[in-house]
């Protein structure tokens, strides 16, 4: 990967934010779901994003693709910035940004058939004539492992893995440079996720299309990413190579994490000392300081009043932390 | 623990199921749901219980206590001896003394067991006089104690809140509290921490260990997870659409699966620290899909997703056998006990 972080990153947040106003009595107040996250993706990489429900990983990914407005903050894809763009110039961008979401089943229009589904990109975009359409849905689907005989089915027809398998597809269709996959495997049973996954990594080889794996599965994430960003609270607090973050995780969140997954090895002496205390607060008003330091064993008091910035380690990792 | 090691696997069972078997009555005619199952559970021990979705594991359990949705299920065979009393027989009466008072059950999601108009130490107040015969301010002391065992910080003060009150793993304890207040020594947990995050789940397995522990209570733990199923169990029943496709003790089913279902199901799996050892190569995958229950063929159910199926496995379903002492299996070729054909599973990243 060291080859490709010198190259020009292909997408680039920079202290992007995205805070939700409340309403009623809350009126007034914001939920910063997401506040002030910077990461690149390259060419053919995939970046994963893990953290615990609410850290803002999601909102991330949809404020990459503008589904969400960021509230602040650049998105440079190629070296353009796209936040400030007319909807109609970012469409031509937006082309080559396209998301897999968690569950197929409402993400597809369970009243059109698959031709359908897989045809309104063209349309849209106005990237295939008419008349080629129908030989470009059927690679499409047999791309991701299903045929021509699929094309009139509705979704309905289809398993949870077929249908993943569509939405893959349909965010092919475009020949897109990133993908943004949030929770794509998350739904599925643990022998069909293993299908998805290896096409999604057939599909990498194949294409050269980044990823940006968004999921709260650590073991999966592991085996598809080629570098990991952890968030907490809306905020990145360590972003390395694979091998960093899982040989050698160095913010004590990222440990937390880890040391909280059950590992599938019944010998394993089954110590408990590994359980972080407590539960996330809340991104309405969340701890000064360091967010994490509630939980932290390492906080003391400047943890607990001034806020890490992320900066770079010798190592080449991204991590804010003043004890690391 | 192994189960061999376990001082209560030798005792007596608190429960034995035999022959459970669940139809399900839908428009395209009845289907089973829970296929001929048969367990036993001794005291204080952990029964994990995996499988997809959809391999009847939950509707077991519902089975067992008399709380299957009826229709469309209905417990058409099978008997479950628990403390000489065959739960499956008993009527509803007899059921509702038993359940939530020796046998308790938590669930994945709380809010199916928590009542949302009511603060949760109301709930277990409730518990306490119905089925221990408290006085009011017997079961509030207790409630509280309850909460306070289960780690819900400021305990007498939360009891007043109601389930929406409170963060989603909180809800989960408000539950484990309600489902300890009659000292149950049979817990039945499905799918307990799914809903949460890993953090959260971590203290939760945790807590679940400790009480169980403390109380000597025995856990039927029905999971998706093998994680889960590895950090908990003392042994382990696999089910595969309705039916038990092996069992074994922990150690021996991780290190010696003998049924092939089993053995994809944990070759499918990316492993935590696989990608520094080097063996995070493409993930061995099940191919094809769980059959529907009114399409599952005559003879191994997995057979045809099976790469070892021949004529025998599509027409004769597979009988259980024992592979080893403990260790029992329904599959015409399964991998031998001393590993022999386990090894064509070298290469895959088990």
């Amino acid at each position: 990967m060291s080859e490709q972080q010198t190259l020009e990153p292909l997408l680039e947040a920079r202290d992007l934010a995205k805070h939700f106003p409340l309403k009623g009595r809350d009126r007034g107040r914001v939920v910063r779901a997401v506040d002030g996250v910077s990461l690149t993706l390259h060419a053919g990489e995939t970046l994963g994003l893990v953290g615990e429900s609410g850290c803002g990983k999601s909102t991330v990914g949809r404020a990459l693709l503008r589904l969400i407005e960021p509230t602040s903050g650049q998105i440079l894809l190629d070296g353009t910035d796209i936040t400030g763009l007319p909807m109609a110039a970012f469409r031509e961008h937006r082309r080559r940004l396209q998301i897999v979401f968690q569950d197929p089943f409402s993400s597809l229009n369970p009243r059109h058939r698959v031709e359908k589904i897989l045809t309104a990109p063209f349309i849209v975009h106005n990237t295939v004539p008419r008349r080629q359409r129908r030989d470009k849905v059927v690679e499409l689907l047999q791309r991701v492992g299903l045929g021509a005989d699929h094309l009139r089915k509705f979704p309905h027809e289809f398993s949870g893995g077929q249908r993943q398998r569509i939405g893959i597809a349909r965010a092919l269709a475009l020949n897109p440079s990133i993908i943004v996959c949030d929770e794509a495997v998350s739904a599925l049973d643990v022998s069909v996720q293993a299908q998805i996954i290896n096409l999604l990594s057939a599909l990498q080889r194949e294409l050269r299309v980044a990823f940006l794996f968004i999921s709260h599965d650590l073991a999966v994430v592991e085996h598809i990413s080629h570098r990991v960003a952890v968030m907490y609270l809306g905020q990145i607090v360590e972003l390395a190579e694979r091998r960093q973050i899982f040989a050698d995780p160095r913010h004590p969140y990222t440990e937390a994490l880890l040391a909280a997954v059950p590992v599938a090895n019944p010998q394993r002496p089954r110590n408990r000392i590994r359980v972080v205390a407590g539960e996330v607060p809340s991104p309405i008003n969340p701890p000064s300081g360091c967010r994490f330091h509630t939980r932290c064993p390492l906080a003391d008091r400047q943890c607990q009043t001034q806020a890490p910035p992320l900066r770079q380690d010798t190592d080449g990792r991204f991590l804010a932390c003043h004890k690391r | 623990m192994s189960a061999a090691s376990h001082p209560a696997a030798d005792a007596a069972p608190l429960l034995r199921v035999a022959g459970l078997t669940t139809e399900l009555a839908l428009p395209g005619g009845r289907v089973r749901a829970v296929d001929d199952i048969s367990f036993a559970i001794a005291p204080g021990e952990t029964l994990g219980v995996v499988g997809e979705s959809g391999c009847g594991k939950s509707m077991m359990a519902l089975s067992l206590l008399g709380i299957a949705p009826n229709p469309p299920a209905i417990v058409s065979a099978g008997t479950a001896h628990f403390d000489g009393v065959d739960l499956l027989a008993l009527d509803p009466a007899g059921l509702r003394r038993l359940r939530g008072n020796r046998i308790a059950m938590i669930f994945q999601e709380p809010m199916t067991a928590l009542n949302p108009l009511m603060p949760i130490g109301a709930q277990i107040v409730e518990v306490c006089r119905r089925h221990l015969g408290h006085s009011r301010a017997q079961a509030e002391a207790w409630a509280v104690e309850l909460l306070e065992r289960v780690r819900i910080p400021d305990a007498s003060r939360r009891a007043r809140d109601y389930p929406h009150q409170l963060s989603g793993g909180m809800r989960q304890r408000a539950m484990i509290a309600m489902a300890l207040a009659c000292d149950p020594v049979l817990l039945i947990a499905d799918e307990p921490t799914t809903a949460l995050d890993v953090t959260i789940q971590a203290q939760m397995l945790e807590l679940i260990s400790d009480l169980q522990e403390k109380a000597g209570m025995a856990l039927l733990l029905i999971t998706h997870d093998l994680g889960v199923i590895a950090e908990m169990a003392d042994r382990v029943l696999v089910m595969y659409a309705g039916r038990k496709v092996e069992e074994a003790p922990v150690v021996e089913l991780f290190n010696l699966p003998a049924h092939p279902y089993t053995d994809g199901l944990m070759a499918s799996v990316p492993k935590l620290g696989a990608s520094l050892s080097g063996t995070a190569g493409a993930l061995t995958e099940i191919p094809g899909t769980v059959p529907a229950p009114h399409e599952l063929p005559a003879g191994c159910a997995f057979a045809p997703r099976c790469a070892r199926a021949d004529e025998r496995c599509r027409v004769e379903r597979p009988i259980l056998r024992d592979v080893l002492v403990g260790h029992e299996t329904a599959c015409w070729h399964p991998n031998q006990s001393d590993g022999t054909a386990a090894s064509a599973r070298t290469g895959t990243n088990v």
